[in-house]
């Protein structure tokens, strides 16, 4: 089996026998030849030989004893002995072989034959050697591949798993989206058909939730894409704490009212009233909770909001936010699912409240993006309280100049009749909106129906315009190539006008294209008047700010 | 090791020799005896014997040939033979175990000693199969795995 040649120790205490054994193997063995049993165990310390040939009677430990003790000793039980002996007699032999030896060969020894024995018996135990090798080797494999095979299954089931809950989530969000979508264009055509302004207001209104609901839809469902992509990013400003928490407060106590529940806030002073942070996922995560809160709690019951900072260092605090209802509670069995995404932690809630069920596991996301935890503390009819904390950034007290609080009011406090504005979009009904919403502004607007039209337009009375909106995708010229055009044109006022993208385009690297172009901000469509004012005001102070 | 008695073929060409070795092994083992090598290789179409007892000399194929056929078969290649044979000489024993025997015992032989030396020899081989049977069935599982689909 091997190049080495195998080692053998000869134990004879007869000199002259050690050495014609010696001289007969020697020239195909290692021959280790000693005269005591003791010193074939000192030998064996150092190594472990292939096979040992033993003498029967001797002096000090005899050759049977030795087998014995070979043969209890698991570090030495498999080598095989052979006792070469002149005690020829039947008994002798029987005994020496129940003890375990493979052969019992009779001295006066005969060479050839000893060697051909010898030969025998070590290339059976080397076959034997070689099957266990190759077993050890196979079991390992075994082991290995049974590993392999039991991981598979389990990445099989969980795929399958992961795919049904796909699957039931697929067909609860295009129910999710018919159902709103349904009330959006069977609001709009009773509105058609009615005569009555007030009702006609009454349909559109509904419409109007019912086509936001969507949005929060599609959003959540965009949301937990980006996430299970592993794309999910903040992008960090600094913002005033309480008029960001006004804001999403006002807009959930609409519907708290609906419902006559009463949403207490307390803010610990020792929040800064400027951090930095992620604001606008900052908000909907807090939004979110509050929404669950009232989707959750009956009617007249208690909301609370607090908010405070448990840390501060080296410029970083840690806050954090709980919201707390009195609504049906969360059982423990539901709340170890309800951060994981596709799971609401009842289908039947569904069912009865709508959502995506997306909700909590983007805020967890999220908040683990701020290097936050949520958690929930919560008894099945004894309400919930959701608790999570962030890291945020301490802001600078007299920062904040170009921030608006969106307070819903549209024009309040701002005059933009002074200003005019162009704004670039290939789709009529799009425009329409577009001046109908400005209208209530008082700011001039004039219409491109595309990009050569708005960058012939600008550059043909650059003074007239305060602001740019532009579209992206238009024909003729799209939204990037005007904003180049205008940059490039060398005149002074065109490097400086503020050009906003106004697009349905929402992606991150969708915001970085426009940028690449050359314009200064984007303006996300749909379009929600509140936003738009706030974003308008925001550019144009900034633009005569900085003119 | 299994409960079911061993099987050995014995091969001898005098009867009374045949008989003798059967006497002596029949409680311990399932034994076939045969009058000659070239009946053993009948024999073997229909059993697979644990070990082989082989006498020497024989009419029309003497022990020798018939291990080397053994030897040189793949289905036969790994049952042991035990040489029984009166031709005590180092030549012969030589011989014998050259070809590839696992032992060679000297006629006329003592009962309990080559009782012995064949259950060493069943022994051993007997584990070899075990472990050589856990190993074809691994690799076959593994075999079976790694040609099914992902």
């Amino acid at each position: 089996m091997t190049n080495n040649p195998k080692k053998i120790i000869v134990v004879d205490d007869n000199a002259e026998n050690l050495t014609a054994i010696k001289n007969a193997l020697k020239a195909s063995y290692d021959v280790y030849p000693t005269n005591t049993v003791s010193n074939m165990f000192e030998l064996m310390k150092r190594f472990i030989p292939d096979l040992i040939l033993l003498d029967v009677a001797m002096q000090d430990v005899n050759g049977y004893e030795a087998a014995k003790m070979l043969k209890s000793n698991d570090n030495f039980r498999e080598i095989p002995v052979i006792f070469l002996t002149s005690m020829d007699d039947p008994e002798n032999e029987m005994e020496g072989l129940n003890l375990g030896a493979i052969d019992y060969i009779h001295k006066p020894l005969v060479a050839p034959l000893l060697i051909r024995r010898i030969k025998t018996h070590l290339s059976l135990t080397d076959q034997q050697k070689e099957i266990l090798e190759r077993n050890k080797k196979i079991e390992e494999l075994l082991e290995l591949k049974t590993k392999e095979v039991s991981l598979r299954e389990a990445a099989e089931q969980e795929a399958r798993d992961a795919s049904r809950a796909k699957g039931e989530f697929l067909s609860h969000m295009s129910h999710e989206i018919r159902s709103p979508l349904n009330a959006v264009i069977g609001m709009i055509s009773m509105a058609l058909e009615t005569d009555d302004i007030q009702k006609s207001k009454e349909y559109l209104k509904k419409a109007y939730g019912a086509g936001k609901h969507v949005l929060g839809l599609i959003n959540d469902i965009l949301d937990m894409s980006k996430i299970e992509a592993n794309k999910l990013e903040l992008a960090y400003s600094e913002f005033n704490f309480m008029e960001m928490l006004t804001g999403i407060i006002n807009e959930a106590s609409v519907r708290a009212g609906e419902k006559h529940q009463d949403i207490t806030v307390h803010v610990n002073e020792n929040i800064p009233p400027f951090i930095t942070s992620d604001e606008l996922r900052l908000s909907q995560v807090i939004t979110n909770l509050l929404t669950n809160a009232v989707k959750f709690t009956p009617e007249n019951g208690k909301i609370v909001l607090n908010a405070e900072k448990l840390d501060e260092k080296d410029g970083e605090i840690t806050l954090q936010i709980e919201v707390a209802d009195s609504g049906i509670g969360i059982s423990a069995e539901q709340q170890k699912k309800l951060f994981t995404s596709y799971n609401q932690a009842d289908s039947g809630i569904a069912q009865k409240f709508g959502g995506t069920g997306l909700g909590l596991a983007i805020s967890k996301r999220i908040i683990e993006l701020m290097n936050g935890t949520i958690w929930i503390e919560s008894e099945l009819d004894k309400g919930a309280k959701f608790i999570f904390t962030i890291k945020a950034g301490k802001g600078q007290d007299s920062a904040g100049a170009g921030y608006f609080r969106q307070d819903g009011s549209g024009d309040s406090g701002f005059d933009f009749s002074k200003y005019t504005i162009l704004v670039a979009d290939d789709d009529e009904i799009n425009r329409e909106i577009m001046s109908a919403i400005l209208k209530k502004t008082g700011i001039s607007v004039d219409f491109a129906e595309n990009g050569k039209m708005a960058s012939g337009m600008f550059l043909k009375h650059p003074e007239r315009y305060n602001m740019l909106l532009m579209d992206v995708h238009m024909p003729e010229m799209d939204g990037y190539e005007a904003t180049r055009k205008i940059r490039a044109s060398g005149l002074e006022i065109a490097k400086n006008i503020r050009i906003i993208a106004l697009t349905a385009d929402v992606f991150k690297e969708d915001i970085q294209k426009c940028l690449d172009a050359g314009m200064d901000g984007h303006i996300g469509k749909p379009i929600f008047p509140n936003d738009l004012f706030a974003k308008l005001k925001k550019y144009l102070t900034l633009s005569s700010g900085a003119s | 090791m299994a409960n079911e008695q061993k099987k050995i073929i014995a091969v001898d060409d005098i009867p009374e020799n045949l008989a003798t070795i059967r006497n002596t092994l029949k409680d311990l083992y399932e034994v076939y005896p045969c009058p000659s090598a070239l009946k053993m290789f009948e024999l073997l179409d229909h059993i697979k014997p644990d070990l082989i007892m082989l006498d020497v000399k024989m009419p029309d194929m003497d022990g020798y040939e018939a291990i080397k056929k053994l030897k040189s078969d793949e289905r036969f290649k790994e049952i042991p033979v035990i040489f029984l044979s009166a031709m005590n000489d180092e030549k012969s024993e030589m011989e014998g175990l050259k070809l590839g025997a696992v032992d060679y015992i000297h006629k006329p032989f003592v009962t309990p000693l080559l009782l012995q030396r064949i259950k060493i020899h069943i022994s051993m081989s007997e584990q070899q199969k075990t472990i050589l049977d856990r190993n074809r069935e691994i690799e076959n599982f593994l075999k079976r795995i790694s040609n099914s689909p992902v």
